[in-house]
């Protein structure tokens, strides 16, 4: 990460940032919970969110370096499914997944190259039809 | 290498295939057989596009009862809300979190990720942790002691396969 845990401003950031994982697994683990019968521990719910916050943080690192590799500067689906390479149902999954993305959009995704970088991706519903 | 590369269908290493509760249904299905249907109706969404758009959607409706080969009309039915099922469920890690995160962790400020990519990992993410649970949940159950809460002992058991896996 680019986020420097000795820095306090920097951890003060990251602590934020996994409250907020913390939050979001937490309110899926419940929701599990209630429809499956189960129960879970909240250091259950802590050591996932930290499982998962360092899953991201390497898969990061992985995406950046597999679209330099590809000589870009924007990391494309091929970067991510190249993720999923170790795991074949995974890389299914992906696929799929990608397909019916690609084919509710009439694929445009390869094409849709955000010029303007961050803010971009938080428009997440900015994939409708168009 | 040849010798090798005959049998082996599929390339890379050894593909793992994790454990499912192949009897119950239950619990696993959530993370993965969600999309089994999803599967299944793959291919139709280039005949969906064939479909005269002149043609009012009752009409098709009515072509489709009668005529077995209008099928494709069901088929652009059957896809269209699996097509919303698949986009992750309810988001489960909230794209602008996501996002945030992503772009923290990249090393190079200037490092730009595209909308369907950053879709993609969404999910990859999301998949990551639905398998954590459910093979969390999977474990106990075989174990037996299915009474008791998922404790951090379960996650430490599985997290190497899991880590392995993604």
């Amino acid at each position: 990460m680019v986020l420097n845990e000795s820095d306090p401003v920097d951890a003060e950031t990251i602590e934020r940032l996994k409250s907020a994982l913390w939050y979001s697994i937490g309110q899926y683990v419940d929701e599990q919970c209630l429809q499956q019968n189960l129960n879970a521990t909240p250091q259950f719910i802590g050591a996932l969110t930290e499982l998962v916050w360092t899953q991201i943080s390497n898969s990061c690192l992985d995406l950046e370096n597999f679209a330099k590799h590809a000589g870009r500067k924007v990391v494309k689906t091929d970067d991510v499914m190249l993720l999923a390479r170790r795991s074949e149902p995974l890389e299914n999954l992906l696929r799929d997944y990608l397909q019916k993305m690609q084919a509710k959009e009439g694929r445009p995704a390869e094409g849709a190259k955000k010029g303007k970088g961050r803010p971009a991706v938080a428009k997440g519903k900015g994939k409708t039809k168009q | 290498m040849p010798p090798k590369a005959t049998n082996a269908s599929q390339r890379k290493g050894p593909a793992f295939k994790p454990p499912r509760p192949i009897r119950s249904n239950s619990q696993t299905t959530n993370t993965t057989t969600k999309r089994v249907p999803a599967k299944n109706a793959a291919p139709p969404p280039r005949n969906s596009i064939n479909i005269p758009t002149l043609i009012s959607s009752s009409d098709d409706d009515v072509g489709a009862d009668d005529d077995p080969s209008a099928s494709e009309g069901d088929e652009e039915m059957e896809d269209a809300p699996d097509v919303s099922n698949l986009q992750p469920p309810k988001e489960l890690v909230p794209k602008k979190l996501l996002s945030r995160l992503l772009y923290e962790g990249f090393e190079d400020q200037s490092m730009k990720i595209n909308q369907g990519a950053f879709d993609l990992f969404a999910m990859y993410i999301d998949t990551f942790v639905r398998e954590a649970i459910a093979r969390a949940h999977y474990d106990k159950e075989k174990t037996g002691d299915d009474d008791g809460f998922l404790q951090v002992e379960d996650l430490e058991k599985l997290a190497p396969k899991l880590v392995l896996d993604f």
